[in-house]
């Protein structure tokens, strides 16, 4: 059965509103679902992080916390792995746009 | 910092990294990841390949619970078998982790970087791939 629907009045930056328009035009589908579609993949992903950084906080609890030093260290790779990926996809070819079509 | 959050996958090198004990950093940068809003990634083939006896795994199976598991659906087995010909490869597992980062514009998070660099290679696709 679906589900009941509720409204929302949200305020957006004109150039998201843009976005989800043409999303749903090129689509074939109404703003909302766009905007139902992306709150809920938000929502699971906030989940997924809260559920996952309490998993980790359950490790430490159990095998002792990172010193500052660890914690630094782990900052300066992730933010390292970043820069890596950025200037990566700033260097895209044409190609990858084939490749990469298509959700996972 | 990047303003938007990164896509990250882990192939299976990553997840036993972070199952075993001995090492320390590959659960404070799974945090750091976590912490910074990243999305991580992770083929249910890949977990498969990594999981044997769950109840004495408990450090993998926290870490996959700040990650998304990704089904491999019948939309994948094309794209998967095309790249294991084109890379004369034969790792499913592999294969599907270049896959999904090629689609999410995704870094890898791997123990062996070449493997995953030569599929993403013969995909065209140029995407970092890090030791974790």
């Amino acid at each position: 059965m679906t589900e009941k629907k509720s409204v929302l009045n949200v305020t957006v930056a004109e150039s998201v509103a843009g976005a989800v328009r043409r999303e749903a035009a090129i689509r074939n589908v109404t703003i909302s679902s766009v905007v139902e579609a992306a709150l809920a993949e938000q929502l699971k992903w906030y989940q997924i992080r809260a559920d996952g950084l309490a998993a980790v906080e359950e490790e430490y609890r159990e095998a002792g916390h990172p010193t500052a030093e660890a914690e630094a260290d782990a900052a300066a790779w992730v933010e390292e792995a970043s820069r890596q990926l950025s200037d990566a996809l700033a260097d895209e070819q044409p190609r990858t746009a084939d490749v990469v079509d298509g959700a996972a | 910092m990047s303003a938007v959050p990164d896509n990250v996958v882990y192939d299976s090198g990553a997840l036993i990294s972070l199952d075993d004990g001995r090492r320390r950093s590959p659960i404070d940068r799974h945090r750091r990841l976590l912490q910074l809003s990243h999305k991580i990634l992770v083929p249910t083939v890949v977990a498969a390949q990594v999981v044997r006896r769950p109840e004495a795994q408990a450090r993998l199976m926290r870490a996959l619970r700040g990650c998304d598991l990704i089904p491999f659906t019948a939309q994948h087995h094309l794209p998967v078998g095309r790249l294991l010909a084109d890379s004369g490869t034969a790792d499913v597992g592999d294969a599907f982790v270049a896959v999904l980062a090629a689609r999410t514009r995704a870094m890898v998070i791997s123990t062996d970087p070449g493997d995953i660099s030569h599929l993403l290679n013969c995909l065209g696709v140029k995407l970092p791939v890090l030791a974790i």
